[in-house]
């Protein structure tokens, strides 16, 4: 059985710290993300308490109580690559690729009829307010993604409420604005996809390795095996756009 | 044989720091060990929780040096040195519990005694 074969099988917190519980490892984990802490102070903050709870023969739990109550006492120095507006700037290519999604989404009903395209008000009201709510999540990432874990319920009526106000310019502002033939409205839609993925695809192979939870004694081979695993779990996020889309329009030209 | 007491936890708050130090004085060690000394002197069991945000204080303060090396067939191990820095405080916080201690001691001794009947 190879070191590969084997890391398959256990979780991402399992390999990163075998001797902690996965469901502390992984809050532990989260909680200094949204602090904002390097990969590498993150993972040598993780390896002292596997290293502990090894040598304790004791559950994380027992000895070092909540884990985000434990990060937050460690008081870790945030990486500036972390602040709020890095974070809004790493999600540009990420804006791009869903523009180019959405136009071709809501170009679809005229890829056989070949009707023009009509964009309506109710359409960029839409998309003003998507734009808005990405930001204000990105700028706000810290105590959103807090609602979402510790309070789950309030969360999703908070976003539920969010999408009905997102549909009700669609719903107010009918008339279109602006007209645009088939050919452009999917070309442009085609080219957002693609800029928007290729950039997205450049900017975690250059930033995959910064962002890395890195122990202090991973050896080079370690350090690499993750990064391969991070980019296989990046790629599979980045790559959903192009192929629902790819599928999307298949299945509406085949069914017409 | 040093027994250990349930000390009352303000107490322990306030001294933890100076034992922790006077461990490290005795060489470079790591937070396990550093716990099972505590433990040992008869402070009681120090959880991880206490220990290591006092260990990362003493790293941002100098007091500490530190340095990660391989674990006996387990996961590596955070070493802690006390610096020279480390010392000093450790000298001079010493001296101030002694003084504290004895101030204590002579106000207890005065203390007026239930009379026996």
């Amino acid at each position: 059985m190879n070191a590969t074969a084997s890391s398959n099988r256990r979780s991402y917190e399992q390999e990163l710290a075998p001797h902690v519980e996965k469901q502390w490892a992984e809050a532990f984990i989260v909680e200094l993300r949204l602090q904002g802490v390097s990969g590498k102070n993150l993972g040598a903050a993780l390896a002292e308490v596997d290293s502990h709870c090894a040598d304790a023969d004791e559950s994380a739990r027992q000895t070092f109580g909540d884990p985000a109550v434990y990060a937050k006492s460690l008081q870790l120095p945030t990486d500036p690559a972390n602040s709020p507006r890095a974070t809004v700037i790493r999600l540009i290519p990420t804006a791009v690729q869903i523009i180019g999604f959405m136009t071709l989404i809501r170009a679809s009903p005229s890829y056989v009829s070949g009707d023009p395209v009509a964009i309506t008000a109710g359409d960029v009201g839409m998309f003003a307010i998507l734009v808005g709510a990405v930001v204000v999540f990105a700028w706000q990432i810290r105590p959103l993604t807090n609602l979402v874990l510790r309070r789950p319920v309030v969360a999703t009526a908070g976003l539920m409420a969010v999408m009905l106000v997102m549909l009700l310019p669609l719903v107010l502002w009918q008339h279109p604005i602006a007209e645009f033939a088939v050919l452009s409205a999917v070309s442009f839609g085609v080219v957002f996809l693609l800029v928007g993925t290729v950039w997205e695809v450049a900017r975690v192979r250059t930033e995959a390795a910064e962002e890395q939870i890195s122990r202090p004694l991973d050896s080079s081979e370690e350090l690499e095996r993750r990064r391969r695993f991070e980019l296989r779990m990046n790629y599979l996020r980045i790559f959903i756009f192009p192929v629902i889309a790819a599928v999307l329009i298949g299945a509406t030209v085949l069914l017409s | 044989m040093i027994t250990t007491q349930d000390w009352p936890a303000e107490w322990l708050r306030g001294v933890l720091e100076l034992c922790v130090l006077r461990v490290l004085a005795d060489g470079p060690t790591y937070g396990y060990q550093i716990s099972a000394r505590l433990a040992s002197g008869g402070l009681g069991t120090v959880k991880g929780g206490t220990l290591y945000p006092l260990l990362k204080r003493f790293e941002e303060g100098g007091r500490v040096q530190t340095e990660w090396l391989p674990g006996d067939g387990g996961p590596g191990r955070k070493y802690y040195t006390l610096t020279d820095h480390g010392r000093e405080v450790l000298a001079e916080r010493s001296a101030q519990w002694r003084a504290f201690t004895q101030m204590t001691e002579t106000m207890l001794e005065h203390a007026p005694q239930k009379e026996q009947t």
